[in-house]
């Protein structure tokens, strides 16, 4: 009987496949938590901890969008296997930060972010800094590069393009730029003076 | 950019009105209007770079213009250019930023369509629309602040002949049109609000959207460039610019001509005149050029620049409208023209005249030798003639199709008449059926005179068309008709091409002195020897051209297509239903890309740009290189990332899997259900 044989086959495809994208998310998921320890003792010595034997990376900064309650660690190397356990940063000899994460796990939010949108970053040192989404725009990567020597007052973050795409592996990516801003406390400030100042 | 403008503002001048002077605004430059929702502001464009290629008598002309948006704002472009008469433009690109986006023709609605929905969804887009016959405008939707964006617009037009010189005209600088009748004020910012320096009027509703703010010479100090690449299949004896310093270099078959852009006088139209190296003869030429995998041939021939074709025997029959509407000084231009007709007539021609308006009222039965008697007969016939009466136009036009082709003559049918019925489709159609082998020309008299009538008249008939708008012109006008029905350069043509081939025009015209005559054919593979031949002052005349020495050429291809979709706008109605031939018009149109009068020009970018509310003002993005290494300052090029888990594709794939899983399990159950119905 071939048909239950067939039966048997799909089954046992469908179970992989199931496991196999299950397993993405659950990889993305356990790394976070697994981050989580390695992220507070780094805090704690100001070095980067290793999370566990072996690791590939370490943790070496926080990535927070508290508007979209997101709140991610951030590993240092973009390459594709640090990409599973979270989004991997690389600095450009001038400071330029370049986060990229993919777009079915720790990227998914960027379909909601917003122009504007006020994003913190933790650095191992204890720094905080502060962020705004000023651009975003999808370029066809066979024909862009990103320029690593960009200024430090810029952060870009890539993912795939398009969010929801059925199909893996596609030439596109969405870019989003990021650009310093002053502390809130200071800009509150500027704020007040700037009202008590001469207005015509 | 400065030819952009001088383009819309020729088309304007053509389109709107000439009488009457500008309003306080002096010729110069279009500007590109940017509207970012509260309110316009207009920018110039800063570099403008025009070439022009030319096959025999078609030339292909693409402009590119650099304009910016200096506006701090989000802003949708618009600008408005005329084109000469009877260009066809064709192509439309689109740079923003380091993209290109190409337009594709698309069905009319659709165009529109596709750019109002780029437009909401905040991408890059662009349309080209017709205002006028000749006055055009370009919308760009989504131009962010400080971005610079390139247009290009390509069109194809033919080269004007006269007096054994070919001349290509491209107008540097513009004059505003005249806007007639009293104003409408719009309320500023509100649809009917063209943005331009005119209110709209009740004679031209749309003033404010054709009349853009214009640059003063003094201002308009942007650069513009200018080529022209010459081919022209003949020996030249004379290669000049008009008005204009150039430089000239021939180059393997073809001449590049070049302005120079620095030291160019935008504001004196651009004029490249040649001359044929002289002729007696008829001289030929042929140009290739492959699409797909079909050949595409233009033959042109070029006739001599004087002609007397003194053998050429004609026997001409004169028709004349005296109906009602051509009482006055209608009846009068038109006795002027007759004698006029009458005059030319020679000893070995044949003729005769038939007057009409209720009825048609021949002076012979049948047409009778030129002798000093018939004629002295016909010119008192003539100055008998009065005005009264209805307009019956079908009898007198069969009659004189009817009557029978003498053998050996060359039939020419010349109507006079104001062109005032109603049925002209039902006349058409007739000259189309009866025409056979006479040649229709159409004389139009007075300022009412239906042009689009007589002129289609005369095409149907192999013929050409004067109109007369007063009296003074009669002797001008009725003196060119003349010539070109006395000297036939050559008659009776057929070509013999060696591959089975499909040609435009259907019908082979003659070729008259002051006119070369261009006929497109197309084919899996043309290759041999053409054979042309004819009637040339009474006398066979051939010519062999071997294809093989083809000179390739851009512009055969397009030209084919648009004499092509000419061919299916005649056959509408009379050979195909008004439904097949608008479908093979579309088809034409999209397999050729040109415009149509049902497809437009869209130009979309496929990325999203922006969110249609967000009005931030961009920074400038050094982060990106795009087309790797543009760059700006330091450069350390990293290539993008891999950033897809392919979670998704996954999940789809198992799904498949257990669809596939279910149908297997239920099709068995479904499948005996089905069997035993029959025992039933």
């Amino acid at each position: 009987m071939i048909r239950p044989l067939l039966i048997c086959c799909l089954l046992a495809v469908a179970v992989w496949q199931i496991t196999a994208a299950t397993g993405v998310h659950a990889k993305a998921w356990l790394g976070q938590v697994l981050l989580e320890r390695a992220w507070s003792r780094s805090l704690a010595s100001e070095q980067p901890v290793a999370p566990w034997p072996d690791a590939i990376s370490y943790p070496v900064a926080r990535l927070q969008v508290p508007a979209l309650e997101i709140d991610h660690l951030v590993l240092k190397g973009a390459d594709t296997p640090v990409l599973a356990w979270g989004p991997g940063m690389e600095v450009g000899p001038s400071g330029h930060r370049i986060i990229a994460a993919h777009r079915d796990t720790h990227f998914r939010f960027l379909d909601r972010l917003n122009e504007g949108e006020r994003v913190q970053l933790d650095l191992v040192g204890g720094d905080i800094e502060h962020w705004r989404v000023v651009d975003q725009r999808v370029v066809d990567a066979r024909i862009t590069d990103i320029n690593l020597a960009a200024s430090g007052d810029q952060m870009t973050w890539v993912t795939c393009w398009p969010l929801d795409a059925i199909e893996a592996g596609g030439p596109f990516r969405l870019l989003v730029t990021l650009s310093k801003t002053i502390k809130p406390d200071q800009r509150t400030q500027l704020v007040i003076s700037n009202s008590t100042g001469v207005m015509p | 950019m400065f030819i952009f403008r001088c383009f819309l503002m020729t088309l304007m001048v053509l389109a709107v009105q000439r009488a009457g002077f500008a309003q306080d605004q002096d010729p110069g430059q279009a500007m590109l209007w940017l509207d970012t929702g509260q309110d316009r502001v207009s920018t110039m464009a800063m570099v403008t770079d025009i070439d022009i290629e030319v096959t025999g008598m078609l030339a292909h002309t693409i402009i590119r213009q650099q304009f910016l948006n200096d506006s701090p704002d989000w802003a949708e472009g618009r600008y408005v250019f005329p084109l000469p008469d009877d260009v066809a433009v064709e192509s439309l690109s689109v740079v923003v930023g380091n993209r290109i986006i190409e337009g594709e023709i698309q069905e009319r609605q659709q165009a529109r369509i596709t750019y109002e929905t780029a437009r909401a969804e905040g991408r890059v887009a662009s349309l080209i629309e017709q205002e006028r016959a000749n006055l055009f405008s370009t919308s760009i939707a989504n131009i962010a602040p400080g971005e610079v964006v390139e247009v290009q617009i390509g069109y194809r037009q033919r080269i004007d002949y006269s007096h054994g010189e070919f001349r290509l005209r491209f107008p540097l600088s513009i004059a505003p049109p005249y806007i007639p009748g009293a104003s409408t004020p719009t309320e500023q910012g509100s649809p009917q609000d063209g943005g331009g320096w005119a209110e709209n009027t009740r004679q031209v509703p749309d003033a404010s959207r054709i009349t853009p703010e214009l640059v003063g010479p003094l201002e308009s100090t942007n650069p513009i460039a200018l080529r022209v690449a010459l081919t022209t299949g003949i020996p030249l004896a004379m290669l000049e610019s008009s008005h204009h310093l150039i430089d000239k270099r021939y180059d393997r078959g073809s001449w590049r001509v070049t302005l120079d852009g620095a030291s160019a006088n935008p504001h004196k139209d651009f004029e490249l005149v040649w001359r044929p190296a002289r002729h007696e003869h008829v001289e030929s030429t042929v140009f290739l050029q492959r699409l797909g995998n079909q050949d595409h041939a233009l033959l042109m021939l070029i006739p001599p620049e004087q002609f007397a074709a003194f053998q050429t025997r004609r026997e001409v029959t004169l028709i004349i409208d005296t109906s009602g509407s051509m009482q006055g000084e209608s009846i009068e231009q038109a006795k002027d023209a007759l004698l006029f007709a009458l005059d030319s007539l020679a000893a070995q021609d044949r003729f005769n005249l038939i007057e009409f308006n209720n009825a048609a009222n021949a002076l012979f039965t049948a047409p009778v030798d030129a002798s000093s008697a018939n004629l002295r007969q016909a010119r008192d016939f003539v100055s008998r003639l009065q005005a009264d009466g209805g307009t019956e136009m079908l009898q007198p036009l069969s009659q004189a199709m009817r009557q029978g082709v003498t053998a050996g003559y060359l039939p020419q049918i010349v109507f006079v008449t104001d062109g005032q019925v109603g049925n002209t489709a039902e006349i058409i159609n007739r000259v189309r059926e009866t025409i056979g082998d006479s040649r229709l020309f159409t004389v139009g008299i007075g300022h009412g005179v239906n042009s689009q009538f007589m002129s289609d008249l005369a095409r149907f008939g192999r013929g050409s068309t004067v109109l007369i708008a007063d009296l003074w012109q009669v002797q001008m006008r009725m003196s060119e008709l003349v010539a070109e029905l006395t000297s036939p350069v050559l008659h009776d043509i057929e070509l013999h091409w060696p591959n089975d081939v499909e040609v435009v025009p259907e019908v082979m015209p003659d070729l008259y002195t002051g006119q070369p005559l261009l006929v497109a054919a197309r084919g899996d593979r043309i290759s041999g020897d053409l054979l042309v031949t004819g009637l040339s002052d009474g006398q066979p005349w051939q010519q062999v051209i071997p294809l093989e020495t083809f000179l390739t050429a851009p512009g055969v291809v397009a030209y084919w297509g648009r004499q092509a979709i000419q061919r299916e706008l005649d056959r509408a109605g009379y050979e195909t239903t008004e439904d097949e031939a608008r479908q093979r018009i579309i088809d034409l149109a999209i397999d050729y890309q040109l415009l149509s009068p049902y497809t437009s020009l869209v130009a979309v970018d496929k990325t999203p740009k922006r969110s249609r509310d967000a009005a931030l003002q961009r920074q400038d993005v050094p982060g990106f290189l795009a087309d790797n290494g543009q760059g700006r300052g330091a450069v350390l090029a990293r290539a993008m990332p891999a950033t897809d888990a392919g979670s998704f594709e996954r999940l789809i794939r198992a799904l498949l899997a257990l669809v596939l899983v279910a149908l297997m399990i239920l099709h068995p159950i479904v499948s005996r259900d089905g069997g035993s119905e029959p025992s039933i």
